[in-house]
């Protein structure tokens, strides 16, 4: 093999490699190994030829041309590819999920304040739609591929974030605080910086990060274990399966958990109003000592609000076993359809 | 051997996409068949064949996988459904470009000057 350690070959392909530290790890590996294979099928035919090891070696290089001007070449397109517009939602789809989930919570608020003589609308309402609208400009921003407005995007998301979280101050007290205010200042803005720097991937491991401060949120709040292990769990098994999944599937991927994740808060939301509320209040109604003024508390978590983070199992499941397939096609222990 | 011009360049994604509709290959064996098939006509640079195969595999035009053949680890490229649509859509244009194309160089008084 003429790409071992001190080749010329592998100068060669050091060269490349110096214009692709933009790019993610696993882009990079792709990008030599498939370099050192072509650079090797030139030179054993060269070496079939007549020539020596050198002069094939010599003779491949040549015809592979300025290592420089590849290596800018590949960096450019793939770093064009990630700014294109589905890229784009593809790196923002760890966010999307987030604030999707953020957006329920919040939600399900909004339905439960609509009855409410002193509600809080349109608080509530704007704060279930702040994440959304967020990572909506976020991903304009980004898809534009303009960083002045990116980073008022990322401002942006911060601060509807910081509402949000502001609004759980006041609903939870100093006790929200000591969790709320880590979320809010480090791990989110670490989040977008890590979204923006590197895409995908990191940044769904970045992600993780809030998710599981967000459990802990969660746990603290409803002091319930099983729920908050759903919520935590939910998102970061499908995040972690979303990064995983081959680019060909990640598409349909994030519209069928996009898709499927919205339609379960509508049904969620709908199930709320007219059934699970109605049974509490009856309950509350039950209860010596009732006050009308009870029946505006927020009644605790129940297994509906558990239906999205477990459609996202669901779905982490599924991507997992068409991981699992894609593995065993490539491997060859499973055929392959090839139009 | 001449190198592919801008406008050849243009036409390299709808050359490759073709190629793989026959068989998947890797990316030094479309080099070949394209320079063989063509007595040595398209001969393309590597650094202009990958990206353009990374691009068709961003674009769904094309799927990839690597395989072991005779103790070689090779990526090879294989045309997907959308890839053999936009083929056909591109060889199409190509071919309605090339018609109107050759009808106003072969009209009567076409080496006047072009403005473009």
């Amino acid at each position: 093999m003429s790409t071992s350690e001190n080749s010329n070959g592998a100068t060669f392909l050091a060269a490349v490699q110096s214009h692709l530290r933009a790019l993610e790890s696993t882009e990079q590996r792709e990008i030599l190994d498939e370099l050192a294979a072509h650079l090797q099928d030139a030179i054993a035919l060269h070496q079939a030829s007549g020539c020596t090891a050198a002069e094939a070696e010599t003779q491949a290089l040549r015809a592979m041309g300025d290592a420089q001007a590849i290596g800018q070449r590949l960096r450019d397109e793939h770093l064009n590819m990630r700014l294109s517009l589905s890229g784009a939602m593809l790196n923002a789809l760890p966010l999307v999920v987030i604030a999707l989930l953020l957006s329920q919570t919040e939600l399900r608020s909004f339905v439960h304040d609509l009855s409410n003589p002193s509600n809080r609308f349109p608080t509530s309402f704007l704060i279930a739609l702040s994440p959304v609208i967020g990572v909506g400009l976020w991903l304009l921003a980004r898809t534009r591929q303009n960083w002045p407005a990116t980073v008022l995007g990322a401002v942006g998301i911060l601060a509807l974030l910081g509402v949000t979280h502001a609004d759980g101050m006041v609903s939870h007290g100093f006790s929200g605080l000591i969790w709320l205010a880590p979320i809010a200042l480090v791990v989110f803005p670490l989040t977008l910086g890590f979204a923006l720097r590197w895409g995908s991937f990191r940044a769904a491991l970045a992600i993780l990060g809030g998710v599981a401060a967000y459990g802990c949120y969660a746990w603290l709040g409803a002091g319930q274990l099983i729920p908050t292990l759903v919520i935590g769990v939910g998102p970061l098994l499908g995040i972690i399966a979303l990064g995983l999944t081959p680019r060909r599937w990640q598409r349909i991927a994030t519209w069928f958990a996009f898709g499927g994740t919205w339609l379960i808060i509508v049904l969620d939301a709908f199930y709320y109003q007219h059934f699970f509320r109605v049974q509490y209040i009856d309950q509350l109604k039950a209860m010596p000592g009732y006050s009308p003024l009870e029946s505006y508390r927020l009644p605790p978590m129940h297994i509906a609000g558990m239906v999205s983070p477990l459609f996202l199992i669901g779905s982490a499941a599924l991507l997992v076993g068409v991981q699992a397939i894609t593995r065993l096609q490539a491997q060859g222990r499973l055929p392959q359809r090839v139009h | 051997m001449p190198r592919m011009t801008d406008r050849q360049r243009g036409s390299a994604e709808i050359l490759v996409l073709a190629l793989l509709r026959e068989r998947p290959m890797y990316g030094y064996e479309i080099i070949r068949e394209l320079a063989q098939r063509s007595e040595g006509y398209f001969s393309m640079e590597e650094g202009h064949l990958y990206p353009i195969l990374h691009r068709l595999e961003r674009q769904d035009l094309a799927q990839t996988e690597w395989r072991d053949i005779d103790g070689r680890r090779r990526r090879y490229y294989a045309l997907t459904r959308d890839g053999l649509a936009a083929l056909n859509t591109g060889a199409g244009d190509w071919a309605t470009f090339m018609h109107w194309f050759s009808q106003i160089l072969s009209t009567q008084g076409g080496g006047a000057r072009v403005d473009i």
